[in-house]
């Protein structure tokens, strides 16, 4: 109050400036703010990084060739001496790549095959790769062999590749008819709204676990096998992400379409509809934009219940095929391996603990995730 | 009440209309070959397969046929078993695997709403964080893992029980613990937090205002109201024990219907599968009704519109 009186013009100008060095933040830059302090949920993102990058470049790391079957050290010990040895046999000591072993012992189809694909290309090269960098040297058996003598370690980064394949596209699977399903019926509204979600309350009921059993097992039968082949299905793997999208979309849609239902009164819906937006632009460009944070947090919890289900069914021998593997195959392997005359613990504890940090990892991201993006449910 | 029930009981059963015509439809879904294939089939069942399920007849007079035998509580003949009924399947399994359902569910809701309470009265402490873990477990392993830690660590490494089997109370111990294990921690949790809800509530206060006894009013006053959302979980976690029971069956070898119906899905026994799939969802969804029942029973605020 010392100040001599100060024109009006003089007070905005210095509001102005003043409002000028306040730098506003986003909504997502805010949360990521809020996620770097939760600890649990930083080490857990840090991991799933680390996970992901190790199972994307699989092929460089000096790993043992996961088909490579050894029955003179079947059931072997995990051993650590001596780490690493010189003995890969699909690389000659000049350097060179037998494209044939590699098929075999990879799984990577050569170049000349029809079927090679973008992705066998990319493997290929990261190979050529290891070779370059590592020579003829590969990772003694760490985490002991199976019983045909393949070595685990290596196995379960293959696995990795397919268990973390599942659960993402089986995800998005599920969060795109999740999401256009509930954004749909909670912006129409009224009786569509209610026979839509009516129609999701009959699917809740359903225990589908038995019914997509059944569905496995039809599948499975060679003649039907044989007419999907003909539309370009080779995999069970293929089938298994339409049927679990198919299943995991209700909790989504239920959750996106109460989120739409209050977000389709705010202006900026009704600012959309004034220039003349038809529905769907309002619904895909307008409304789901705004549900981006909800759609990420059931995403990231939604894929470790679709990897536990890739789990389950691989138990009952309806997952993935040999000689793919994936994590759920290798712990399934292990559980049957256990008899009274030798125990081979790592056949079991090595890929539940693979399995099992990664899903923890992912529920505390998932719930780092949902506190970060609405402090209000922190807690609930 | 009545009108409730009535209308609630109708869901059910178009709830098992849905699920039966799926599992028809999916049973016929290969082109001439209804209920998979005939490779390698007994000839002799064959022929009773033939005139049993009427196959020489269109589609939907097979559909009116089978609906009918399963109303009647028939659900025919095994591709495999031959000298079985699937009723008698049933009849053998059931009691086993209901058994061992119920023990687990059973194990579950004691264990859990005991350490549920426990921890809520001593939050922080050791059983706090102890189930927190057990919880996160059950969310991050598949049964079978957990089922083959415990093996290696129970049987073998201390052998304290049997690998596997059925008879006797020790065959009984594993797999009910491993099958509620991961529920009754799920379920410690929800009481916990019904439970803090609660003890925050007026009434409590009052009832401590008025010098009742710490246990009396934990038991008598808050533990209904804690209750409720552990009520609302027994659908899921049944839900869960039936199929987790089809893990712990197989690994442990107890001779109920789950081992029929994995065994079914290999040897591509399909009537075998759909008559097990419709027994678990009847199952399930006859839980689903009582729980729904008493919930409206334990909390009279709740609205009676299905």
């Amino acid at each position: 109050m010392t100040d001599a009186p100060v024109t009006a013009a003089e007070k905005y100008a210095r509001l102005l400036a003043e409002a000028q060095q306040v730098r506003g933040t986003s909504l997502g830059r805010d949360a990521w703010r809020r996620l770097k302090r939760n600890r649990a949920a930083m080490i857990a993102l840090g991991y799933l990084f680390l996970i992901g990058i190790g199972a994307l470049f699989t092929p460089l790391w000096p790993l043992q060739a996961p088909r490579m079957v050894r029955s003179d050290r079947a059931f072997a010990a995990p051993q650590f001496q001596p780490a690493f040895t010189q003995t890969t046999t699909w690389i000659d000591d000049s350097g060179a790549i037998d494209d044939d072993a590699v098929s075999a012992a990879f799984g990577i189809r050569a170049a000349d095959d029809p079927k090679s694909g973008w992705f066998d290309a990319f493997n290929r090269q990261l190979l050529r790769l290891r070779g370059a960098i590592f020579g003829r040297w590969e990772a003694a058996s760490w985490c002991g062999c199976d019983m045909l003598g393949r070595d685990l370690l290596a196995r379960l980064f293959w696995g990795a590749r397919i268990s973390l394949v599942v659960g993402l596209v089986a995800g998005l699977v599920s969060l795109v008819i999740g999401v256009s399903y509930g954004a749909t019926s909670g912006y129409l509204g009224g009786t569509v709204d209610s026979l839509m979600m009516r129609f999701v309350d009959v699917l809740y009921s359903i225990p589908f676990i038995f019914v997509v059993i059944l569905l496995i097992t039809v599948l499975d039968d060679p003649e039907v096998k044989a007419g999907l082949s003909s539309w370009g299905i080779e995999n069970r793997i293929t089938i298994f992400f339409f049927v679990v999208g198919a299943i995991y979309w209700l909790t989504m849609a239920r959750v996106v379409r109460g989120q739409v239902l209050s977000l389709k009164q705010e202006q900026f819906v009704e600012a959309a509809r004034t220039i003349g937006c038809n529905r769907r632009r309002i619904i895909f460009l307008h409304l789901v934009p705004n549900l981006l944070s909800i759609i990420i947090v059931y995403l990231t919890l939604t894929i470790p219940r679709v990897m536990l289900f890739e789990a389950f069914l691989s138990f009952l021998g309806l997952g993935v095929e040999a000689p793919d593997v994936s994590w759920g195959v290798l712990a399934n392997e292990g559980t049957q391996s256990i008899t009274a005359v030798h125990i081979d613990w790592w056949l079991v504890v090595y890929p539940g603990l693979a399995l099992g940090s990664t899903l923890f990892a992912l529920n505390f991201l998932g719930d780092g995730l949902r506190d970060a993006l609405d402090p209000r449910l922190k807690n609930r | 009440m009545i009108a409730y029930l009535l209308r609630r009981a109708l869901w059910t059963l178009s709830v098992l209309w849905v699920v039966f015509t799926l599992s028809f439809l999916l049973m016929n879904a290969v082109p001439g070959r209804p209920f998979g294939g005939d490779r390698g089939m007994d000839p002799e069942i064959e022929k009773i397969f033939r005139a049993r399920y009427h196959l020489d007849e269109p589609i939907y007079v097979r559909y009116g046929y089978l609906l009918t035998d399963y109303l009647r509580g028939d659900f025919g003949i095994s591709k495999t078993l031959r000298d079985f009924s699937i009723n008698e399947i049933i009849a053998q399994g059931l009691p086993v695997s209901a058994t061992l359902g119920l023990l687990a569910l059973l194990f579950a809701l004691t264990f859990g709403i005991i350490a549920g309470i426990a921890s809520a009265v001593r939050r922080g402490g050791l059983v706090d964080h102890s189930l927190m873990a057990v919880a996160t477990v059950g969310i991050a392993l598949p049964e079978f893992v957990v089922a083959g830690l415990a093996i290696i660590m129970f049987v073998f490494i201390l052998p304290w029980f049997p690998s596997a089997g059925w008879g006797s109370l020790r065959h009984l111990v594993l797999p009910v613990v491993c099958l509620g294990l991961p529920y009754a921690a799920y379920i410690a949790r929800l009481t916990r937090s019904g439970m803090l809800d609660v003890l925050s509530q007026d009434y409590i206060r009052t009832a401590r205002a008025k010098g009742l006894a710490p246990s009396t009013i934990l038991t008598r006053h808050a533990l209904k109201g804690s209750l409720l959302p552990v009520l609302s979980y027994i659908g899921p976690a049944t839900a869960g024990i039936l199929t987790g029971s089809l893990v712990e069956e197989k690994i442990f070898a107890i001779p109920g219907l789950g081992i029929h119906l994995v065994e079914s899905v290999f040897q591509r026994d399909l009537t075998l599968a759909m008559a097990l799939t419709m027994l678990y969802t009847v199952i399930l969804c006859l839980m689903n009704f009582i729980v729904d029942v008493l919930y409206k029973v334990v909390d009279p605020r709740i609205k009676l519109d299905a």
